[in-house]
């Protein structure tokens, strides 16, 4: 069953196209990702989708049903936006009172929900105590989150979940977003952090420009467009020329002062390569078999990187 | 130093660009200069209104009518019968009211001095000083001219004998005012005035601007986005906000009463059930301009500065520091316009008076509809807004 079906879309502001007769389907279970730069059009598709803005042209369909221009069940969608959109002068566990309220979540079912959400969330009952404003930027994520999840949707649409979060906070939202998937619930998330994209998402559509240059999953798209393996030699800065003229049948090529890739290349010639240099006396620090990247698909599609953390 | 200019020279030019910020750094501090001119400024006339019930209806009753006419601080209503009077005093349509008693001109052709009876509407206290120097003033002048026939005719004629000369003296003392209060109209201190002007700058602040504060702040945390994405109708989220500025205005009410009653001692009656249905209709008035103001305005600063401007302007004139009566007419008539006006009126009445509501049924009338209506047009556009919204 599909999840949701974008077909045709189109949006534009003040004559420029910021999507450009976008097409995309995901299946129910999935973990979609919406791959791009800032200002790519992301937020946008996912805002036309939750109804609000309008689109300019083309059909959504939410499980099957075509939805209006300005419409969408907000009972089967939960939306984590990028920003956090709680009250900040109401606690944690007001919030989520509030927002259960306005779900029609009942008393009983709330407390059986809230118990589950906080246990699954790792969120603490004091914390739940505390007003959002005194909240880190990664427990208010969490609160936000479960604002979201209290009314049990079927979708979660997640715009940039974790920026702004630190290496380790993002880590653990990855295995939160993981394991509401593994509940059944759709994610449809954007990010521009290439690492998330690939350690979450069952397949990504790669967005610029308002276009949806390509989708499939990560192995897919990097087999596609990442183009090959590479090795990369770190060498000490002085014998770096020495190494690029030994190494010239392989096509070397300079990265950094100290580095060396050999496109085409993996681990099977480490040794070969080793022996050749170190017979001449250079001693290699260290061996990288560097695998294509989203980043690599990115550049090929587009010319040019894409740029995160 | 370079840098420090260019973000001079950019703040101001990114200040400038912004109409609300012209508005209230400029526009605003002109408007209310003139505004406190025309208020507190010289050359502003206070009419009083006057009812005259002359049981006379001589050629010296209607001397003294002539005399309240001729001045332009007096807006003579003549009474016919005391039902006119009743009625008009019942409704506060005067300020006080002159009894010329039959007899009274067969009294003054005969010498004799004559007791103007005047009795003064002591419902605000500032006018109730008012009419009185203003009557009392009016009645001297009239006696002074008797007084200049007088010495004329002592100093012309002379010789005359003790008993003629003492007549004289009384028709020079024509009329003698007696100030009576109107009945029923208790003197009111300037503590329990402005305790009840602070009842109804509630309408204003807890409920005017608070209601537009609830809207463009959601807009402006981004949370006005999040309850959209709930299940919530936008005419529910209205209805939501207009309960919690009631809830907030009534509360401000009963704590103004609550701290003032013990505080100030005033003389009120405490009709609580009527109180709160006329601060409910006030604060509804409220309400619903403060949501119609945060539906016009694009942006949320905008929304919120105006709400805030409009409310210090009709604090001037809703009658929350000081008498209406005290305002130029052509601000007057202004205040009419106003429903706050009418309910804080009706508030004062109700505390100070003891009156019921059911005797100021005409304002509550024109305030249930002007709510009705108000919301009816304010809903329809707002739910729209709502819908329309690109968050």
């Amino acid at each position: 069953m599909k999840a949701l079906e974008v077909i045709n879309v189109s949006k534009s502001y003040n004559g420029s196209k910021v999507l450009d007769n976008v097409t995309l389907s995901i299946d129910e279970g999935e973990i979609f990702g919406l791959l791009g730069p800032n200002g790519a059009g992301k937020t946008t598709l996912i805002e036309i989708v939750l109804g609000f803005r309008r689109r300019d042209s083309g059909t959504i369909k939410i499980f099957g049903r075509e939805i209006s221009s300005r419409e969408f069940n907000k009972k089967i969608i939960g939306y984590v936006p990028q920003e956090h959109l709680l009250y900040d002068n109401l606690s944690g566990l007001d919030n989520l009172r509030y927002f259960a309220g306005l779900y029609g979540v009942k008393t009983s079912e709330f407390k059986k929900r809230l118990n589950k959400i906080i246990n699954f969330l790792g969120i603490d009952e004091n914390i739940l105590k505390k007003d959002v404003s005194k909240l880190s930027g990664g427990q208010r994520r969490r609160v936000a989150l479960a604002t979201s999840l209290i009314h049990d949707p079927k979708i979660m649409i997640m715009d940039e979940p974790t920026t702004g979060l630190d290496p380790n906070v993002r880590r653990e939202f990855w295995k939160l977003i993981m394991s509401l998937n593994e509940e059944g619930k759709t994610i449809i998330l954007t990010t521009h952090y290439m690492e998330e994209a690939d350690e979450l998402c069952s397949r990504i559509a790669i967005i610029d420009n308002g276009k949806i240059l390509s989708i499939g999953t990560p192995e897919e798209l990097k087999k596609k467009y990442g183009g090959e393996e590479s090795l990369i030699l770190r060498i000490k800065t002085r014998y770096l020329d020495n190494a690029m003229e030994l190494l010239s049948n392989y096509q070397p090529e300079k990265v950094s002062e100290d580095e060396i890739k050999l496109s085409g290349l993996n681990e099977e010639y480490i040794p070969k390569i080793r022996n050749l240099l170190e017979n001449k006396g250079i001693w290699v620090d260290k061996f990288e078999v560097r695998k294509p990247s989203l980043d690599d698909v990115f550049i090929n599609l587009t010319g040019r990187r894409l740029i995160s953390e | 130093m370079k840098r420090i200019f260019y973000i001079a020279k950019y703040e101001m030019k990114m200040l400038f660009k912004t109409k609300e910020v012209l508005f209230w750094n400029i526009a605003f501090p002109i408007i209310l200069m003139l505004l406190f001119t025309a208020i507190f400024g010289g050359g502003n006339t206070i009419v009083i209104n006057v009812g005259i019930y002359d049981q006379d209806n001589t050629q010296i009753s209607n001397t003294i009518i002539d005399i309240f006419n001729q001045t332009n601080v007096t807006n003579i209503v003549l009474i016919q019968n005391n039902e006119t009077l009743y009625q008009k005093l019942s409704q506060h349509e005067l300020d006080a009211y002159i009894i010329i008693p039959k007899g009274l001109g067969r009294n003054v052709t005969s010498g004799y001095q004559a007791i103007l009876n005047i009795y003064i509407d002591n419902s605000d206290p500032n006018i109730a000083d008012i009419s009185k120097g203003i009557i009392k003033s009016i009645i001297d002048g009239f006696n002074n001219k008797t007084r200049g026939i007088y010495e004329k005719f002592i100093e012309g004629v002379g010789n005359f004998n003790k008993t003629m000369i003492e007549h004289m003296r009384a028709y020079a003392e024509t009329l003698k005012p007696l100030f009576k209060p109107v009945k029923g109209t208790e003197k009111v201190e300037y503590k329990e005035f402005i305790l009840t002007g602070i009842i109804g700058y509630g309408f204003l602040f807890s409920s005017m601007v608070t209601a537009t504060a609830s809207i463009v702040n959601e807009r402006k945390e981004g949370t006005l986005k999040r309850l959209l994405l709930t299940p919530l109708k936008p005419i529910e989220i209205l209805v939501g906000k207009t309960f919690s500025a009631l809830f907030n205005t009534l509360i401000y009410t009963f704590l103004v009463l609550a701290i003032g009653i013990p505080l100030l001692q005033p003389k009120i009656h405490l009709n609580i059930p009527d109180l709160i249905i006329i601060v409910v209709l006030g604060s509804l008035s409220g309400i619903v301009i403060g949501l119609l103001i945060s539906a016009i305005f694009r942006t949320t600063e905008g929304a919120q500065g105006f709400a805030i401007i409009i409310g210090i302007f009709l604090q001037w004139f809703i009658g929350i520091w000081f008498p209406l009566e005290m305002l130029p007419s052509y601000l007057r008539s202004l205040s009419n316009y106003i429903p706050m006006t009418y309910a804080l009126n009706v508030v004062r009445e109700i505390l100070l008076y003891g009156d019921s509501i059911i005797m100021h049924i005409q304002e509550t009338i024109y305030l249930t509809l002007f709510v009705i209506i108000l919301y009816g047009i304010g809903g329809i556009i707002l739910s729209r807004l709502l819908k329309t919204i690109e968050v």
